[in-house]
């Protein structure tokens, strides 16, 4: 049964989303949010795009936007920061692409279509978490999902996930019923019958398993994330990268010291989240403390895995993906988007603690 | 009990209530339980009940999934705490400066005997605090079975938990380079010592704001202590197995069993090239059937165990499929054997009962089919006092009604059924009359329709009251329709009608509906289906009038005449053609009468004139206007075949070949004669000049009829004309002919043009370029010499001239008549006959100037009146053949009788019957065709005096 909060939680994100469906970038310039949006063009003002309501990239960014050391040794450069919430990965691709946005956190697959479409910097792991496939009890595997319906939305990480898994395990994606939903009614659906499983990206998926017991997991798929700049903003303002990149490093270090500090960066994500959708949601923060912890903290500081950039590693392997169901250009090489790593600005980062003040901490609350 | 009462008995048992309460109570108790177990072991799916099936599986596949949970948490947890080692023992700082400390030494010592080095290093102080340090955390944890710290710059291990080996290059040196530390703090990887593998945790170590220097590395024997993760699980069963994989799908434990060839997989070294491994690379969590490394279909679930951002595991967990529904098929086997025993017992059961039961029943029943077979005696016996022997009472009551029931219909069917033999045998003579009168209409019907089809008439049958018709097969025929297509409806009658004929024909048609007539005949054109007009005679009369005698059913024929009109057109078209030829010759007659005075009045004048008196002029001017005249005369001579003409056999080729060069000065450069002689052609009887006449008149026509240059084509060939052709040209004559065909490829002609060419003065000229002859004197020429002409022509195609002459077989060559150039004088009476009196008297004045003596007379009886009383001394009688009262002819056989020995000579306009046949001289006749010359005068008397 799902509690109240989930419900809630639901009916605030079908609020929020029934206008603009997850993961379709072309709707990003329409979106009535995006609308709102005023970038400066003065060329003092960085602009970061943040996803409020992705667990954990939403609940480091929250903690960034309160850290006064940042924004004291950005304003020493003459320069501002400005967190620009984003419904998803794609939709900040979007804005990078215009110019308007400088610097984004997204998942491994947005990244790649940033790194195919725009000259951008790989500068550091975001989270090492999974896509998931809820379904009802009595449905085990994959093949238990032949005839029955599932729930995607359109263009997602989770969307591609769901789809590669079935080719992996010799299933036809023509045997499921793939229906088309908003990922804030996944939980409603299925708790109500109306869909039999939902392929969705956290919280979704351990908010669901936590409200409702009849509820399991199928399907796990890899899905790591990453913090990426234009690099423009590399050439011109390489000093404020590295103050971004500290506090970056700053605030997983300093959730990861106490569980109180996980905690209050939990509260600063509903925060975050309540106002981008400019309502109150009720969640239990231990729910997102817990995917903070296992997708980033235990990994202590981000550097990039050189794994994932491996020779038919793991982005390799999710860009054939991409280029196979015509979501990147074909033309677009592997070659580039190795190129997009940068690991040498985090390791310059790390190797000088005391100069960037990466374990003094000065948060604050808003 | 013999074989047929054996059977009959078996289906008797077969439908008995017996086996029927068994079948129905016994199976039916086995199929109920069986659905039951069915239901609950598959489960009601719509129902959403769920069965043993489906528990089981589930079940099955759920601890699958919680094996290999456990088996993720425990390994992410054994990674964790060993992580927590190694990060643990760098976070001292005075281990740190240590270990930097003994790097730079070792660095320092680099290439020195390995004894010095590790004497030297024993006899430092640090040496001693980090070897302590390595074995305090070997006995605390005792996961490791060796602890080396390596520096990072020569590999060389400064110390080691096995101090035989400080001092040495670590084997796994390589694995620690790479950019030094620059790429990582943290590392696990895996690598050989000897003939072992081992898994490594590195950990990097370096000063503040330094670069590292040294790290810390912990070596771990897979097989010792990785295994102690995984733990037998009951869960798994016998075929269980948890299996590990690095990144590139390296084995990281042994294998359950050995591999398919019989080999044992070795860790490190095997790459496990299964389903599941290839799963859990690419970052897939899941549980599915496939087959593992021995081929043997499992279920598996698999984790992907990321350990650090740079390093993961693959877990697979894995149970046979057998195993997993060995229990399921034991449940069935347990199932199936209760029932089968289960159905046994109850169907005994439900046969003993059921047999107490329906004993009586039995015997009753056995009475019933007894009686049933016409024993009517049976009864059944009554045993005891239940329901079944009250029935057996009532069953034998009502057999007994039965018996007499049955013995009174008897005698009453007995009766019924005379009474209906007699009445069938009636019946049956009345049916085979009316079968033959049947057959008669039949017959009669087949006759009629035989007859109709057969006629050739169109036969019809108009019911006027319903304005319907019926039209014979021989009606579709004629005109070509299929009867499918042609609606028995009057009005397309009607429109089929030639719009010229369809008044006339409804007024006769009216008038007899209307009783003015009896019956009507009309002639008309219809519409064939080819798109020609058929000429059509209808007939036809009412059979049915109505009270105001209008009729109500008509009947009647259609004829095609198409072929009679054809002839009948043909046939007036020669009688007019003969017509105008006779009124052509009369003109001629008459012409050449003053055209021969005209002539002999102009060389008589000549002959009184001065040679340079400048009359002469205006006497040219008229004699060539009566050359043209006398010519024109000619040309109608020729139409109306009354030239003179001296027919002799010829060949046309012969003829034409001579013409050629004559024609195409004639017709031009412009158009190319083209000739095509017949191979062995026939000879025809046809005077030359004639022959010319036709030649040079068609090349005439066909240069005007090609303005612009074009072909002439003269062809010749041997033709043998049937009867069915002249059938259908009734001016041909069936036989050998030969054809000489002239066609060109001019402007063509229209029907209504054809129709008229060979009319005299018929002309589509300009006025002044034809005198509408020509044709028309060809058409006289082919005539006169027993041929026959068609022509066709085509608007802008061209027109083609067959001209059929008929063939002699024997050549026949007449005597030319010598030309004589001076006028021939004479002596010697001479009786002139002429009844033109102006002509008489010109023509006795140049007789008389060539010296002889001319009597005259106006008419033949003025002629006759000299001979009366005596025989004159005339030696030639000059007579005209055409003359009131009498022919030339008859008049010089009159002559003749009283004087035997005058000559005569007949002078005529035109020639006439009585003298020659079809213009050909008679034997031994003298001729000369009027108007003549003085000189051809002067020749012909010569000639006939000097005979």
């Amino acid at each position: 049964m799902l509690t109240a909060c989930s419900l809630l939680l639901s009916l605030l994100w079908l609020v929020s989303f029934g206008a603009c469906p997850a993961g379709a970038a072309d709707n990003a310039a329409t979106h009535p949010i995006y609308a709102t949006y005023q970038f400066d063009t003065s060329g003092k003002t960085i602009h970061f795009g943040v996803q409020p309501l992705a667990a954990p990239e939403g609940l480091i960014a929250a903690v960034m936007q309160r850290d006064p050391i940042l924004r004291d040794r950005l304003r020493v450069l003459g320069l501002t920061l400005k967190f620009y919430p984003f419904q998803n990965g794609a939709d900040a691709n979007y804005f990078m692409r215009r110019g308007d946005i400088h610097i984004a956190m997204a998942s491994g697959s947005s990244t790649l279509v940033g790194a195919a479409v725009s000259d951008i910097s790989i500068l550091a792991r975001a989270k090492d978490g999974a896509s998931s496939v809820v379904a009802r009890k009595k449905i085990n595997s994959l093949k238990d999902l032949k005839g029955k319906r599932v729930a995607y939305s359109t263009g997602s990480t989770a969307h591609i996930d769901l789809l590669m898994s079935l080719s992996a395990l010799n299933l036809n994606a023509h045997e499921v019923i793939l229906v088309p939903m908003e990922a804030s009614q996944f939980i409603a659906a299925l708790t109500n019958g109306q869909i039999d499983a939902f392929s969705a990206w956290e919280p979704t998926p351990s908010i669901a398993r936590a409200e409702s017991p009849i509820l399991t997991t199928v399907l796990k798929v890899l899905n790591s994330g990453y913090l990426y700049a234009n690099r423009s903003l590399l050439e011109h303002h390489p000093a404020a990268v590295d103050q971004i990149l500290a506090s970056y490093v700053r605030a997983i270090r300093w959730l990861w010291l106490h569980d109180k500090n996980l905690t209050r960066g939990a509260e600063w994500w509903i925060q975050e989240a309540n106002a981008f959708l400019q309502k109150q949601i009720v969640v239990n923060p231990e729910v997102i403390k817990k995917i903070a912890f296992y997708e980033v903290l235990r990994f202590g500081d981000p550097v990039l895995p050189a794994s994932d950039f491996a020779e038919h590693g793991y982005l390799h392997k999710r860009l054939q993906l991409l280029q196979a169901h015509g979501m990147i250009d074909p033309a677009v090489s592997w070659v580039k988007i190795r190129e997009s790593l940068n690991s040498r600005a985090l390791k310059k980062i790390l190797d000088s603690p005391n100069k960037f003040r990466l374990n003094i901490f000065a948060y604050e609350t808003r | 009990m013999n074989r047929a009462q054996r059977m009959s008995y078996a289906r008797n048992v077969r439908g008995s209530l017996r086996m029927r309460m068994v079948l129905i109570f016994g199976l039916g108790s086995v199929v109920f339980f069986l659905a039951i177990r069915i239901v609950s072991f598959t489960g009601i799916p719509w129902l959403n009940f769920e069965g043993e099936r489906d528990t089981f599986i589930h079940s099955a596949k759920q601890s699958l999934h919680s094996v290999a949970d456990r088996e993720e948490a425990a390994v992410q947890q054994w990674f964790q705490e060993r992580l927590g080692n190694g990060r643990l023992a760098v976070a001292y700082p005075t281990f740190r400066k240590n270990a930097v400390s003994l790097s730079r030494i070792v660095q320092r010592l680099s290439g020195e005997p390995l004894s010095r080095v590790q004497r030297l290093l024993a006899e430092d102080g640090r040496y001693h605090h980090i070897l302590g340090r390595l074995h305090l955390i070997e006995r605390t944890f005792n996961h490791y079975d060796r602890i080396d710290m390596v520096d990072l710059v020569s590999g060389i291990r400064s110390v080691s938990s096995d101090e035989t080996v400080a001092g040495t290059i670590a084997p796994y040196a390589k694995e620690l380079q790479g950019g030094r530390t620059d790429e990582w703090g943290e590392k696990i990887f895996f690598s050989s010592e000897g003939s072992r593998a081992y898994m490594y945790l590195a950990f990097a170590i370096n000063m503040e704001g330094e670069q590292s220097v040294a790290a810390l590395v912990y070596r771990i024997d897979p097989a010792t202590f990785l295994l102690q993760l995984f733990h037998e699980s009951a869960l798994l069963g016998v075929s269980g197995e948890i299996i590990m994989i690095d990144m590139q799908r390296k084995l990281l434990t042994p294998l359950k069993y050995n591999l398919p060839d019989g080999s044992a997989a070795q860790p490190l070294s095997y790459t496990l090239e299964t389903k599941q491994a290839e799963i859990a690379s690419l970052g897939i969590e899941a549980l599915f059937s496939s087959v593992d490394y021995r081929g043997v279909p499992v279920i598996a679930a698999v984790r992907h165990v990321r350990v650090m951002p740079d390093f993961w595991l693959g877990l697979i967990v894995k149970r046979d499929e057998h195993e997993i529904y060995e229990p399921l098929r034991q449940s069935l086997f347990i199932t199936g054997a209760v029932t089968g025993f289960g159905l046994v017992l109850l169907l005994a059961l439900v046969a003993y009962v059921s047999g107490a039961i329906t004993r009586s029943l039995e015997s009753l029943s056995a009475t019933a089919r007894k009686i049933a077979s016409g024993d009517l005696r049976a009864r059944s016996p009554i045993a005891g006092k239940d329901e079944i022997a009250v029935l057996a009472g009532t069953f034998n009551k009502m057999a007994d009604r039965i018996q007499q029931t049955h013995e009174n219909l008897e005698m009453l069917v007995a009766a019924r059924t005379e009474e209906l033999a007699a009445a069938n045998q009636l019946l049956r003579v009345e049916m085979q009359e009316r079968l033959k009168t049947e057959d008669e209409i039949r017959r009669s019907e087949e006759r009629f329709r035989l007859a109709m089809d057969a006629a050739s008439d169109g036969l019809w049958d108009w019911d006027v009251s319903a304005g319907t018709v019926y039209y014979s097969p021989g009606y579709f025929r004629m005109l070509g329709y299929e009867p499918e297509g042609f609606d028995g409806i009057v009005d397309t009658w009607l429109k089929l009608l030639h719009p010229d004929d369809r008044a006339a024909a409804v007024e006769v048609i009216e008038s007899c509906l209307q009783n003015k007539t009896e019956g009507f005949k009309v002639e008309f054109r219809m519409l064939a289906k080819d798109g020609t007009w058929r000429w059509i005679l209808g007939r036809g009369r009412a059979v049915t009038r109505d009270a105001d005698e209008r009729a109500t059913k008509m009947i009647g024929t259609h004829t095609d005449i198409t072929e009679r009109k054809h002839i009948e057109n043909q046939l007036v078209q020669a009688q007019k053609m003969e017509a105008v030829g006779r009124l052509a010759g009369g003109v001629a007659h008459d012409f050449n009468n003053m055209l021969a005075i005209i002539f002999i009045a102009l060389e008589l004048i000549r002959m009184r004139l001065p040679m340079d008196n400048p009359a002469h002029e205006h006497l040219d001017s008229i004699e060539k206007a009566a050359t043209r005249s006398r010519d024109i005369a000619r040309q109608l001579l020729a139409f109306s075949r009354k030239q003179l003409i001296l027919p002799r056999p010829c060949d046309l080729n012969v003829i034409i070949h001579e013409l050629e060069k004559s024609l195409a000065r004639l017709i031009g450069e412009d158009i190319e004669i083209r000739f095509f002689p017949g191979q062995e052609l026939g000879s025809i009887l046809i005077d030359p000049a004639q022959a010319d006449q036709v030649l040079v008149n068609l090349a005439v026509n066909a240069r005007d009829a090609m303005p612009h240059g074009g072909k002439l084509t003269i062809a010749t060939a041997n033709i043998i004309i049937d009867e069915a052709y002249c059938e259908k040209h009734p001016e041909a004559r069936p036989g050998r002919h030969v054809r000489l065909s002239v066609s060109d490829e001019g402007v063509g002609m229209d029907k209504q043009t054809l129709a008229h060419i060979f009319e005299p003065f018929f002309t589509t000229k300009e006025v002044g370029k034809g005198t509408g002859l020509g044709l028309a004197m060809i058409y006289g020429i082919v005539k006169q010499n027993d041929g026959f002409v068609n022509v066709y022509s085509e608007v802008g195609s061209g027109t083609s001239f067959n001209l059929y002459f008929p063939r002699i077989d024997s050549a026949v060559h007449l005597p030319e008549t010598p030309e004589t150039l001076d006028v021939e004088t004479g002596r010697g009476r001479i009786l002139l006959v002429e009844d033109d009196e102006s002509l008489c008297r010109v023509t006795k004045s140049i007789i008389e100037i060539l010296g002889y003596t001319v009597e005259t007379a106006s008419s033949p009886a003025e002629a006759l009146g000299l001979f009366e009383h005596e025989c004159p001394d005339f030696a030639l009688l000059l007579t005209d053949v055409v003359m009131p009262g009498m022919s030339g002819r008859d008049l010089a056989e009159r002559i003749g009788e009283k004087c035997p020995g005058i000559k005569v000579i007949f002078m005529s306009g035109y020639t006439s019957s009585a003298i020659m046949h079809r213009g050909v001289l008679e034997k031994d006749m003298n001729f000369i065709q009027k108007p003549f010359s003085v000189k051809e005068l002067a020749a012909k008397i010569g000639e006939v005096m000097r005979a």
